[in-house]
């Protein structure tokens, strides 16, 4: 098994509400899975969980049969990666934002391969100048895909995307779906993903089961 | 060379410049006759209770009272430091208590111990306290600023922690560029006055030890002896800051503690 989630459990520190309850999960490679539940319903803390970035009053995550904890979170990251619907970009141009992991511990043995990442940047409708813009001059759209290249560039093993698409317009949306299948199928029994959308045609074209989500509990599986 | 010595009368003399804020805040309507009469009182009256507190350690020459008068002026000056800061964390008491605490003995220590190594007891008031109060005076904005700014900026660029911390990097790699810039801001001041003193100001303790007679000279060496301290107190103890909130606010799964950073409450 890739990756395990075992009986999480999360409570907001302030006001006592249950966020997440007694959530388990398996992910085994080749699997697409979508996320669906209302607003608030705790779709972006699970996968926050997923990747530890909130501490859990309960409950593990384990990777391929090992349970992830303090010093082994990093790299399981570098392998585990969240993408946020707003995806924040600190660096100063888009180049710098994509080559800003590898200056991580976790990625010291990876190298950018900076003709694939322009190769997906074609596909994205995107040119070469794309690289050099401000990231501060960046739209919600244009954030997404810089934050889906870098993702890629690191080579993950499992992607969780978080409305990770929500600014696109639908031909770009399309593409940046093709991006993350082609990546999947360079490891097809290795790689998986868990989507969370908005948009039901999104999650039916990406998905080959649906988990559902309500107050923090998992409601059940449809396929 | 001999000082002129003040009579009451002679500081009510002074006291009464005081005027000249009253008249400036009553013709142009400032409204500030209140906190100036105030900041009058508290002027007076603080520094002749100081004034007590000090002639009385002095005369007992102690050193165990020396050193509660050392522990209360470090609470204080710890206390200051983080009272106003803008956000809250568990911890943060201990850790601006600590860092101020730790960096102004270890300075005021060496300073006693070494560098005046030829005074008669090391915690003669006359040399203890006052060097004390210098570097606790100026480390206290070291930390105040140091612990304001990470604060301040982690809640403003969480986005960007987690997006390093998504991307494989440990807490220390995601927190680096704020603790650089903390510590970096904390230090700004002291830099900035070791750049211009004598030139812009005299500073204060080389001003009361010419109006006390010392030859300039005199006075000058242990202006620049004080800089240092205060200088080296001042890294210290940002740094110390620094390092013991980011221990709070990151746990050791590699998680910001966003929900730790609580806002005063007004």
């Amino acid at each position: 098994m890739l990756l395990e989630v075992n009986h999480i459990s999360r409570r907001d520190r302030r006001t006592q509400e249950q966020l997440l309850e007694g959530i388990s999960l398996a992910v085994t490679g080749g699997e697409r899975v979508a996320l669906r539940g209302r607003s608030g319903s705790g779709k972006s803390l699970l996968l926050r969980a997923i990747a530890l970035l909130d501490p859990l009053d309960q409950g593990t995550v384990t990777w391929r049969g090992e349970n992830v904890s303090g010093t082994a979170v990093p790299e399981f990251r570098s392998r585990v990666v969240y993408l946020p619907q707003q995806a924040l970009v600190a660096e100063d141009t888009v180049e710098e934002a994509l080559q800003r992991p590898f200056l991580y511990r976790s990625n010291r043995t990876k190298t950018f391969d900076a003709a694939q990442t322009l190769e997906r940047l074609k596909q994205l409708g995107r040119s070469h100048s794309f690289l050099e813009k401000q990231t501060s001059d960046l739209s919600g759209g244009e954030k997404q895909i810089t934050a889906l290249l870098r993702a890629l560039a690191i080579g993950p093993t499992v992607l969780l995307l978080d409305e990770a698409t929500s600014a696109l317009d639908i031909e770009t949306t399309l593409a940046a779906e093709g991006l993350i299948d082609s990546w999947q199928r360079g490891k097809i029994d290795e790689r998986a993903c868990v989507w969370v959308s908005h948009d039901t045609a999104q999650s039916e074209r990406v998905a080959q089961r649906t988990l559902h989500i309500e107050a923090g509990r998992l409601q059940g599986e449809t396929s | 060379m001999s000082y002129y010595p003040l009579s009451y009368f002679d500081v009510a003399l002074a006291a009464a410049l005081i005027l000249i804020n009253a008249i400036v805040s009553i013709a142009l309507r400032l409204r500030m006759e209140r906190s100036l009469f105030l900041a009058s009182v508290r002027t007076t009256v603080q520094l002749l209770l100081v004034g007590f507190v000090l002639q009385w350690v002095f005369a007992v020459d102690q050193w165990y009272v020396v050193v509660a008068m050392l522990l209360v002026m470090t609470l204080v000056a710890g206390y200051t430091a983080a009272a106003r800061n803008e956000r809250r964390f568990d911890g943060m008491w201990i850790s601006t208590l600590l860092s101020m605490g730790i960096s102004s003995w270890i300075i005021t220590a060496y300073a006693l111990l070494v560098v005046l190594r030829g005074i008669d007891q090391w915690y003669q008031p006359q040399y203890a306290i006052p060097l004390m109060g210098m570097v606790l005076g100026n480390t206290l904005n070291g930390i105040s600023v140091g612990l304001g700014t990470l604060t301040s900026e982690l809640a403003l660029r969480r986005g960007e922690i987690d997006g390093a911390l998504t991307l494989g990097a440990t807490r220390y790699e995601a927190a680096l560029p704020i603790l650089r810039q903390a510590i970096r801001l904390g230090m700004t001041p002291i830099i900035n006055s070791m750049m211009v003193v004598g030139l812009v100001s005299l500073p204060g303790m080389m001003t009361g030890q010419l109006l006390s007679g010392t030859s300039p000279i005199e006075a000058v060496k242990y202006q620049i002896m004080i800089m240092f301290l205060v200088a080296s107190a001042t890294a210290l103890g940002t740094v110390g800051v620094v390092a013991l909130s980011y221990l709070h606010l990151f746990s050791g799964d590699h998680q910001f503690l966003f929900y730790a950073l609580q806002k005063k409450k007004a």
